[in-house]
């Protein structure tokens, strides 16, 4: 199958700084669901920024929808345009995302820029607060929403776009049990509709509900696993040479207990010293 | 792992000596800044509701109220006597309350602005840089030379530099008033649309724009720096030492600007921003409109007449 999205051998390190990607490499096919994994620092964020054409790698390529993402592919040319509608960013932070006035103007503002006609986003506007279950909202000023409330803004601003691509950064990050389960339970329905997504977590708990393919990222920025993302929870040596899982403490009485696990299953362990 | 002592107990501050919690009743500098965010902030969402509220200048079309209201500031500048510019003055007060701007906001602007320029041209009223029939002698300076410059026997107000000052001062109430009507009656994204309709450069609409969104962004952010400070003080600093930590908090806040006003450009560009400023209800051309733009020209020129 043709890849969607793919980096080839990709460098990238900001301005004055060290490397923050070193030499990645991978694909990802149309209807896909994959994670990137890694600990904070390792380069997920940064990755997705490149994957979205905000940054462009300083050795190597990253391509999109079969063309190279450069400056020039991106400046205000027809696959531009296309791109745009087509891969959509949802931010770790909801507050740099949200910069209009209303919530109606934030979700309006990329349909806008494409030059859809006022009828039809307004349409879609009401259609895709209708799904997200906050109809409610459409006048209210993003800045004064709850983080479940602005995190369901931004993925609208998204999806009223019909994306065919979205990249999530840490989608559930600061969202309360029923604000995360919703999320999961919307983004597992727009994968079924055949929306790829590319999630950038630490989060190990949700890494099932997120995604069925794992790329994991180590600490000094190299991609060290492309795998099933079960064979990578079940990759005890892995994930701990990577800070995903630790050396768990907890207290039996007067005495701190340590050993390393991770923290997506029960698990039982002695109460001796 | 073993816990060190200090943090396996809990023991409660002593409470703080009377030299120390007698004296203060000021309110924290730093709250005060908080309160200065958090107003700036209710200020801009007050301005947004304002603009979107009924009114004569609320009503018409962006570009209509740029032409026209630029176009007045332009012919105040060229006034010359006291009665066109009070004439524009007065003109400028009578949008204002067909736009039912609070007064208070229009006030504000109408005390703000003669303080500043009062104190910008103060120096013009005396012979010294208008010479003219003196009106108040201020001051016989002992010695009248100073190196290559020479000062008259006596430093006094003049009419001609009265004149002058008051000329300007109205000069300077009008076009601030009229900029205020312009950006207290119209949301920015309709501004900025109309600033393009009408040619203004694409770069200048993009910082523009991005300027405005980043704002707010930019205001929480401050106010947070500020409440993280207060939530680990417990006592308050001299007034010196709190300025100046508000002073390095500036100096923090404007690293945290790159960072937030990258974040914010990278958000819009991803959803294919360009520049153009776009509207969900494209205006068109109305009749109210022509008739407004109609009665500014035909008031500008009696202006220019009178003046």
């Amino acid at each position: 199958m043709e890849a969607l999205l793919s980096s080839d051998h990709v460098h990238f390190a900001y301005p004055g700084q060290e490397a923050s990607l070193t030499d990645i490499s991978f694909a990802v096919s149309a209807g896909e669901r994959v994670a990137l994994l890694g600990a904070n620092g390792s380069g997920k964020s940064t990755l997705l920024h490149l994957l979205d054409g905000l940054y462009f790698p300083q050795q190597g390529s990253v391509q999109a929808l079969g063309q190279t993402l450069t400056e020039s592919a991106l400046e205000g040319t027809a696959f531009a345009r296309q791109f745009r509608q087509e891969v959509g960013f949802l931010f770790q932070n909801s507050e740099a995302q949200l910069f209009s006035a209303s919530v109606e103007d934030e979700i309006a503002f990329g349909p806008l820029q494409l030059g859809w006609p006022s009828e039809d986003i307004r349409r879609r506007i009401g259609d895709v607060l209708q799904v997200l279950e906050i109809p409610h909202l459409r006048q209210r000023v993003p800045q004064r929403l709850s983080n479940g409330e602005k995190k369901r803004v931004a993925l609208a601003s998204l999806l009223v776009m019909s994306p065919s691509v979205l990249l999530l950064d840490e989608p559930t990050a600061g969202l309360d049990p029923r604000s995360q389960s919703l999320l999961l339970d919307l983004l597992e329905g727009l994968h079924r509709t055949g929306l790829t997504l590319v999630t950038a977590t630490h989060d190990l708990t949700l890494l099932p509900h997120l995604a069925d393919r794992a790329l994991v990222l180590s600490e000094d920025h190299r991609l060290v696993a492309d795998a099933p993302a079960a064979d990578v929870l079940a990759d005890t040596e892995l994930l701990l040479s990577v800070n995903l899982i630790h050396a768990h403490r907890h207290w039996h009485g007067e005495v701190l207990h340590e050993h390393a696990h991770q923290h997506i299953t029960g698990h039982e362990h002695p109460h001796d010293r | 792992m073993e816990l060190p002592d200090w943090m396996r107990t809990r023991v409660r501050p002593e409470p703080l000596a009377a030299k120390h919690t007698r004296r203060r009743s000021r309110r924290s500098f730093v709250r005060r800044a908080v309160g200065a965010f958090a107003r700036l902030l209710e200020e801009m969402l007050v301005s947004e509701k304002m603009a979107k509220a009924p009114g004569l200048l609320q009503s018409l079309d962006a570009r209509v109220k740029v032409l026209g209201l630029v176009g007045l500031i332009v012919i105040a500048t060229l006034l010359q006597r006291p009665v066109a510019l009070g004439l524009a003055y007065a003109l400028s007060l009578l949008l204002g309350f067909a736009s039912r701007l609070p007064l208070s906001r229009l006030a504000r602007v109408w005390l703000a602005v003669p303080l500043f320029s009062a104190a910008i041209i103060a120096p013009a009223t005396l012979n010294v840089i208008t010479p003219g029939p003196a009106l108040l002698v201020l001051w016989h300076p002992a010695h009248h030379h100073f190196g290559p410059w020479a000062l008259p026997p006596a430093v006094t107000v003049t009419t001609s530099g009265l004149a002058v000052a008051g000329r300007f001062l109205l000069r300077v109430g009008v076009c601030v008033t009229l900029a205020h009507l312009l950006t207290a009656t119209t949301r920015p994204d309709r501004l900025l649309h109309g600033l393009r309709a009408l040619g203004v450069p694409r770069i200048f609409v993009l910082l523009l724009g991005m300027m405005e969104r980043y704002l707010t962004v930019f205001l929480r952010s401050a106010q947070e720096i500020h409440l993280a400070r207060l939530s680990r003080t417990g006592t308050l600093g001299s007034t010196r030492q709190e300025q100046a930590w508000v002073a390095a908090g500036i100096g923090s806040l404007l690293r945290r600007t790159q960072a937030l006003g990258q974040a914010v450009f990278h958000a819009m560009l991803s959803r294919g921003y360009t520049g153009e400023a776009r509207l969900l209800d494209p205006p068109r051309w109305r009749s109210e409109d022509w008739s407004f733009l109609g009665g500014i020209a035909c008031l500008a020129i009696l202006l220019l007449r009178a003046g």
